[in-house]
């Protein structure tokens, strides 16, 4: 639904820091991280150097703990000298933790500006990973900027430029990864003549995530959502197939930590389109 | 639908709902319309929220209680706006047909580009139709055809009903409507000032040609209900608004949005247009 009654307060001063801290973070000042971090006590983190976190990062996903990101991220940060070689593990990392931070801003926001720094310096140093880093660049910036209307318009063309070179480079990143956000940024960012955002590419970007990683229900659940938003009723046949192929692939055990929010987005774009959905199949190993 | 920029329609509300807490009040009911929009409520709350924080600074608002509501669509709007909220962004459309029931009081006016006014234009194909008569019965698409009472007596001043003269195809987005029009879907796409400004941007803009032009009909702006709102509460919101572009902040923000400076709502000129409103019945 679209109409919504708030209540709003927001302290002058934290907006003011946030603003101060993104332009932080856009200066551009390389190889130096002078963000804030809080600190984790690596006593009660696995005895891990930067080599093991870098080969236990290959299995980080949904379902490991956070705690266990937070201990990586204390490694990378702790070494001395700063493992730049490392600086992909740490961006994404980086982004693990600020997308869980879903009810604190402040610290999502910090996580995400460290996860730019760590991106930019992988890139300055000549990553092997171009195209992995371009995406979590983007998707850092985006957490870093999204509740700060000025800047998130800024840096709508970096964001989408970063993002142009992850579908080129590593469009199956994160099943469908770059084609899933640079798909849902042309649906969201202000359309022609103000910006670059085009409906047409993004269900252009969103079908081919879907054809290509039919498994994240997140392609499926955009992919919806685009055809709700740009083909309206002319697509509501497609829109209710896409979000029961959403619920079918959220219903396997991958999804656990997800699966809870997500089947509340996808009750609300059927609730504005109008469609009443069959139950949702149960969780599946 | 009547407004030259629907980001600017937005802007406006976020505008309106910052400044509009008095002290010491309960509150103040701030609807904000973004017809034919594709943005979600969820979506609007950083830009609310940002905007919020750099406004309450300008005029050194405190803290309060601000009940806001936010649609893009033209028929929630309407539900909303029946429950007399204190101030309201709205289409030039709506401000007429419900100004009379609702006491409704236009505030201020934003300025872009010099201009305090909008042109509406109907696209076709070239060489498919050079004026109106030879669309009839045609597919007329586009982002403004949810008013079509308004398009009637105030786009097309009375000369055609659209909602029988042509086949309306409306659409959220003005480039997939004009997409369609190039590829031979559509005959026709009404777009407004902004949107042929930036035809110039699209490559198949050469095959385009105007085939209708509206008069210039006046900037949407804030509206108050003149029975919720004291003349205190709609002078201290003129009084901010204007200081918003000069402001260090607010600077920043009228810059982003393409806006000169926000002036007084000019009586006459949207009497003449209630008068037209009045007499232009549609055919």
């Amino acid at each position: 639904m679209e109409a919504s009654t708030k209540k709003v307060s927001v302290p002058a001063l934290v907006a003011v820091f946030a603003w101060l801290l993104a332009a932080l973070l856009l200066s551009g000042c390389p190889f130096t991280l002078s963000l804030p971090r809080e600190m984790v006590n690596l006593s009660t983190c696995p005895d891990w150097d930067v080599d093991r976190v870098s080969q236990e990062a290959q299995t980080f996903g949904l379902a490991t703990e956070t705690a266990t990101l937070e201990c990586a991220l204390a490694v990378l940060r702790a070494a001395t000298p700063a493992p730049v070689h490392q600086s992909a593990t740490v961006t994404r990392v980086c982004f693990m933790l600020a997308n869980r931070e879903s009810n604190n801003q402040d610290r999502r926001e910090r996580l995400a500006a460290e996860g730019v720094r760590w991106a930019e310096i992988a890139l300055a140093e000549g990553t092997q990973d171009t195209g992995a880093v371009h995406y979590y660049l983007a998707v850092n910036l985006g957490l870093a900027v999204v509740n700060h209307v000025g800047l998130a318009v800024k840096n709508l063309g970096r964001i989408a430029k970063a993002l142009k070179i992850s579908v080129a480079l590593t469009p199956s990143l994160e099943q469908g990864g770059p084609l899933r956000v640079l798909g849902l940024l042309y649906l969201m960012a202000p359309p022609w003549p103000q910006g670059i955002g085009d409906g047409d590419r993004a269900i252009e970007l969103l079908a081919s995530a879907v054809k290509q990683h039919p498994d994240h229900p997140q392609n499926h659940l955009f992919y919806a959502r685009a055809l709700w938003e740009v083909e309206e009723e002319d697509a509501l046949d497609q829109v209710e197939a896409q979000l029961n192929l959403t619920r079918v692939s959220l219903a396997h055990q991958n999804w656990d930590p997800v699966r809870k929010d997500w089947d509340l987005e996808i009750l609300e774009l059927a609730n504005d389109a109008e469609i009443v959905l069959a139950p949702a199949p149960g969780p599946q190993k | 639908m009547k407004t030259e920029n629907r980001r600017l329609l937005f802007f406006l509300g976020l505008l309106c709902l910052c400044l509009a807490a008095p002290v010491g009040a309960k509150g103040l009911d701030i609807l904000i319309c973004y017809p034919g929009g594709s943005v979600r409520a969820q979506d609007a709350k950083p830009a609310l929220d940002s905007m919020i924080s750099v406004l309450e600074s300008i005029g050194g608002w405190p803290q309060g209680t601000i009940r806001t509501q936010f649609t893009a669509r033209t028929k929630q709007c309407q539900q909303q706006l029946n429950k007399k909220p204190h101030f309201a962004i709205l289409s030039l459309g709506l401000f007429l047909q419900n100004r009379e029931a609702l006491q409704l009081m236009p505030l201020v006016q934003p300025r872009i580009e010099g201009s305090t006014t909008d042109t509406f234009r109907v696209l076709t194909r070239k060489d498919t139709a050079e004026n109106l008569a030879q669309l009839k019965g045609k597919s007329l698409g586009g982002p403004w055809l949810s008013e079509p009472e308004f398009l009637a007596r105030m786009v097309f001043d009375g000369q055609i009903d659209p909602a029988s003269y042509f086949q309306l195809k409306p659409s959220r987005r003005a480039l997939r409507a004009l997409r369609k029009l190039a590829q031979g879907k559509l005959d026709a796409v009404l777009v407004n000032q902004m949107q042929y400004d930036g035809l110039a941007l699209l490559p198949f803009a050469a095959k385009l040609s105007v085939a209708f032009t509206s008069q210039a009909l006046p900037q949407i702006g804030v509206v108050a209900n003149q029975q919720r709102t004291s003349p205190e509460d709609r002078r201290r919101l003129l009084q901010a608004i204007s200081a918003m572009c000069t402001h260090e902040q607010g600077k920043k923000l009228c810059e982003l949005f393409s806006i000169e400076t926000f002036v007084p709502v000019n009586e006459k000129v949207y009497e003449a247009v209630i008068q037209r409103w009045k007499q232009v019945q549609k055919k």
